[in-house]
């Protein structure tokens, strides 16, 4: 079971065989969680934040497209979504603001129990390090806290249009990086 | 406002693949990403590589007992999968897809939608059973590739086309503010015909369906547009 890809126990999480879906929630149960606190902050919301994300991601299992990513960063999108509503929903989004950054990426040389999700994890992480710090805030700034770059602008006091560049500047970069680690056949 | 140009579109795609455009700025870019398949690409593959962004998301270990919580949860909703009215089994020749596929869809939207689906299902059964059988399916994304639900296609002309949208509220509020005058359906076919029509509703159960007077196998693509003609979200059939 542990040898198999997070796509094909996805397969049978979502197909409700119950060792595949055991097995599909212990391989990524701490990348889920883990997301959902740094976003909610509170352990218990978190706990649910990241319930609610396991179980949507098996609801809309039939919209899961393997070609477009994996399906460790297809459930960390649903985390995401669910996070922000929660904390939209209790007004507390302003709150949390500002000291995520620095703890992302995750530490690279954290060793992780987790299987499968481990080799694109450390390469993102890797590609995160080598981006310039004020490219790597404005953009986890737009995509963990879900922050207009308008936002970004009003509370780190940098020109909106400087915001505006650093994430597009970010992104491209980002993207050519990890193209780069792909290896064609 | 001017038709968009491709490097135009470029400069803005990772605003676009982020979510972080508005107003006119955004029903023009999406507006531009209907037409223009390379672009779409380019902005897909731009929300792809945030997507895998979250991959390096700090970890924390759950409470004991995590997992065990999600199984519950997960058969707890058994009930809504197997409930009456869902749609009848797709024939047999297709055994080897997972069954759970199905009954995901089923799953997916609430208990209303649940009705509605079952609703379709008995309607068609009594137009004469053949047009039961999902000839396509189509994933509904928006302008910058994020999935948000799906649609199929069933019948002879009328064909059926369902959509279900579970992530319509997330869209609104992230967006802002629904249309007023309610929402509407395009659905095109292979000979280029485009058929508009008002979408039943509002999206107030996530869900739609729209029947065009052609063959479930020549409808191509099914866009849900506001009253200002804005793409909200699309999708393109593929048959099985
Ligand atoms: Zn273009």
């Amino acid at each position: 079971m542990w040898d198999l890809s997070d796509e094909a126990l996805f397969a049978g999480y979502a197909a409700g065989d119950d060792q595949a879906a055991a097995a599909f929630v212990r391989r990524l149960e701490r990348k889920v969680y883990g997301l959902a606190l740094a976003i909610v902050r509170d352990p218990a919301d978190a706990h649910d934040v990241a319930q609610e994300a396991f179980v949507r991601a098996w609801r809309f299992a039939a919209s899961f497209d393997e070609r477009r990513g994996s399906v460790a960063a297809w459930l960390l999108g649903i985390t995401r979504n669910v996070a922000l509503d929660s904390v939209r929903g209790r007004g507390r989004r302003g709150d949390i603001v500002g000291d995520v950054p620095g703890e992302w990426p995750a530490d690279v040389d954290d060793p992780s129990e987790v299987v499968g999700v481990r080799d694109d994890a450390a390469q993102v992480m890797a590609v995160m390090a080598g981006l310039p710090p004020e490219q790597r805030d404005a953009l986890v700034a737009v995509t963990l806290l879900g922050l207009s770059t308008r936002e970004v602008s009003e509370r780190s006091a940098v020109p909106h249009g400087t915001v505006k560049t650093r994430v597009r500047l970010g992104l491209r970069k980002l993207r050519s990086e990890m193209e780069g680690q792909v290896r064609w056949p | 406002m001017a038709v968009m140009r491709c490097e135009q579109l470029r400069d803005m795609a990772p605003d676009v693949a982020l979510g972080l455009l508005t107003g006119r700025e955004r029903a023009a870019a999406l507006a531009h990403l209907e037409r223009c398949e390379t672009c779409r690409t380019e902005v897909a593959a731009l929300a792809g590589t945030a997507d895998e962004l979250l991959l390096a998301a700090p970890e924390a270990t759950p409470p004991d007992g995590f997992a065990a919580g999600v199984l519950a949860r997960l058969a707890a909703e058994e009930p809504v999968r197997d409930a009456p009215g869902a749609p009848a089994p797709i024939d047999g020749d297709r055994g080897a897809r997972p069954s759970g596929r199905r009954r995901m869809v089923v799953a997916a939207v609430a208990a209303v939608v649940v009705l509605v689906v079952g609703g379709l299902a008995v309607a068609l059964r009594s137009d004469g059973g053949a047009g039961t059988e999902v000839a396509a399916t189509a994933v509904m994304r928006t302008g910058q590739g994020q999935v948000v639900g799906e649609a199929t296609v069933s019948g002879d002309a009328p064909a059926a086309v369902e959509i279900d949208v579970p992530g319509w509220d997330a869209m609104v509020d992230r967006w802002g503010g629904a249309s007023e005058a309610g929402y509407l359906l395009a659905v095109e076919t292979s000979d280029g015909e485009r058929t508009v029509k008002p979408a039943p509703g509002a999206g107030d159960d996530d869900g739609w369906s729209v029947t065009v007077d052609a063959p479930a196998g020549d409808v191509t693509t099914v866009s849900v547009l506001d009253d200002e003609g804005r793409v909200w979200c699309s999708g393109r059939f593929r048959a099985g």
